[in-house]
């Protein structure tokens, strides 16, 4: 999901910590080390991601030029995966199992053969294939510390929240109803009623 | 309170919000006046999604929240969960879906006037510029909002004239500006200290 162009959909959040006067002195090295890097057919994990160039995902040698616009961080979250089409899988399993069967005179594979046959299959299909690649920006504004993260997807903003506190040693706090209530500056008695709040509702009560 | 709390704990607040930013629409003729902040014209358009617990009553049309089955469905005790808004201010116009249990917009469109082949970093700061415009009005909306549901006027005099204009009566407009103005000069007078 793009920040720079067609229409939006983000999540907000707050960077709290502390935060230094100097993020682009301070931080580029870190954004560096944790850029994307690609995926290998020979890995155990399906999934892999770290920053990319916002403008162009595919280009992963972040430099100060690319990260940094004056007061803005820009950064897009990469998430490449291996995604075997289903039927594949399976034809080309099927097809491995039965040269097996019929290599060793066995009528049936055990448990552990079929896991490591799989696993052998697999690495040979993505020997053939291209990971499929997503990406999703994020705009931290430095003046207010208000991230925009471009995407509201429950598990990708998580991979967000975890790389984005690796990278710069900061928190996140998620905008919500009671997180943007607290940031108005509630004076004592303002707490107070917040702190006991319970919902309205507009039916009658006689109407239940 | 805990972070986990605040944000779990505080999320009808949101659902809270979209109805209060539906009456306040409707008392003032979409005229709103957010503290620190310009003016501006907001309505409920298009469509609206109304929830009780797992009951939901999705509407869709022109201005579906002037439909009487979305103010049937607020006396069944529904509140909105996600909304249809436009905002107008002078000659700039954004629509989005506000998603009242996080607050977070979806479907954003923003009155740009670059183009996508104008200079990368001048389409990037104007669309920033006009993100953080759109930003600050909500935040100031949010802001008298939880000036005034905080408040004891809420219970007292709020609450009663939203649940009148629910149920179709015709709540006093200037009542519950007084009311609203009064929350709110006490806030602009601690501000202003």
């Amino acid at each position: 999901m793009s920040a720079l162009r067609g229409s939006l959909t983000f999540a907000r959040f707050y960077v709290t910590g502390d935060i230094p006067d100097d993020i682009p002195g301070t931080t580029l090295k870190r954004i560096r080390a944790n850029a994307f890097q690609p995926l290998s057919p020979e890995d155990d994990k399906s999934e892999g991601f770290g920053w990319a160039n916002m403008e162009d995902p595919v280009d992963t040698d972040l430099d100060h030029e690319k990260v940094f616009y004056n007061e803005y961080v820009c950064l897009a979250l990469r998430l490449d995966r291996w995604a075997i089409p289903g039927p594949l899988l399976k034809a080309h399993l099927r097809d491995a199992e039965q040269a097996l069967l019929e290599k060793r005179g066995l009528e049936k594979l055990g448990r552990q053969a079929k896991a490591d046959l799989k696993t052998m299959v697999v690495r040979k299909l993505r020997k053939q294939l291209v990971p499929s690649l997503k990406s999703y920006d994020m705009v931290w504004n430095l003046n207010g510390n208000v991230v925009h993260f471009f995407s509201q997807a429950e598990k990708i903003t998580s991979l967000f929240d975890d790389l984005f506190k690796k990278t710069f040693k900061l928190d996140l706090v998620p905008e919500s109803p009671g997180t943007a209530a607290e940031r108005v500056g509630l004076d004592a008695r303002q707490a107070a009623a917040f702190a006991g709040l319970e919902p309205t509702t507009l039916a009658r009560l006689e109407e239940g | 309170m805990e972070l986990l709390d605040l944000v779990e704990g505080r999320r009808f607040m949101g659902r809270e919000f979209v109805v209060w930013l539906w009456f306040e629409s409707e008392m003032q003729e979409t005229n709103l006046r957010p503290t620190g902040v310009d003016p501006c014209s907001l309505w409920l358009e298009a469509q609206i999604t109304l929830v009780l617990e797992k009951e939901e009553s999705r509407l869709k049309g022109a201005i579906p929240a002037s439909s009487p089955e979305a103010k049937e469905a607020l006396r069944q005790g529904k509140l909105p969960r996600e909304a249809k808004m436009r905002l107008v201010r002078g000659d700039r116009e954004f629509v989005w879906t506000l998603k009242a249990d996080t607050l977070g917009l979806s479907g954003l469109k923003l009155p740009t006037q670059l183009k996508k082949d104008d200079e990368k970093h001048e389409v990037f700061y104007e669309r920033m510029m006009l993100l953080e415009d759109l930003d600050a009005t909500l935040s100031a909306l949010y802001a008298d909002f939880v000036q005034l549901r905080l408040s004891d006027a809420w219970d007292d005099e709020v609450e009663p004239l939203m649940k009148s204009w629910a149920h179709g009566e015709k709540p006093d407009a200037d009542a519950y500006l007084a009311t609203k103005n009064a929350v709110l000069a006490v806030k602009r007078g601690k501000r202003k200290r």
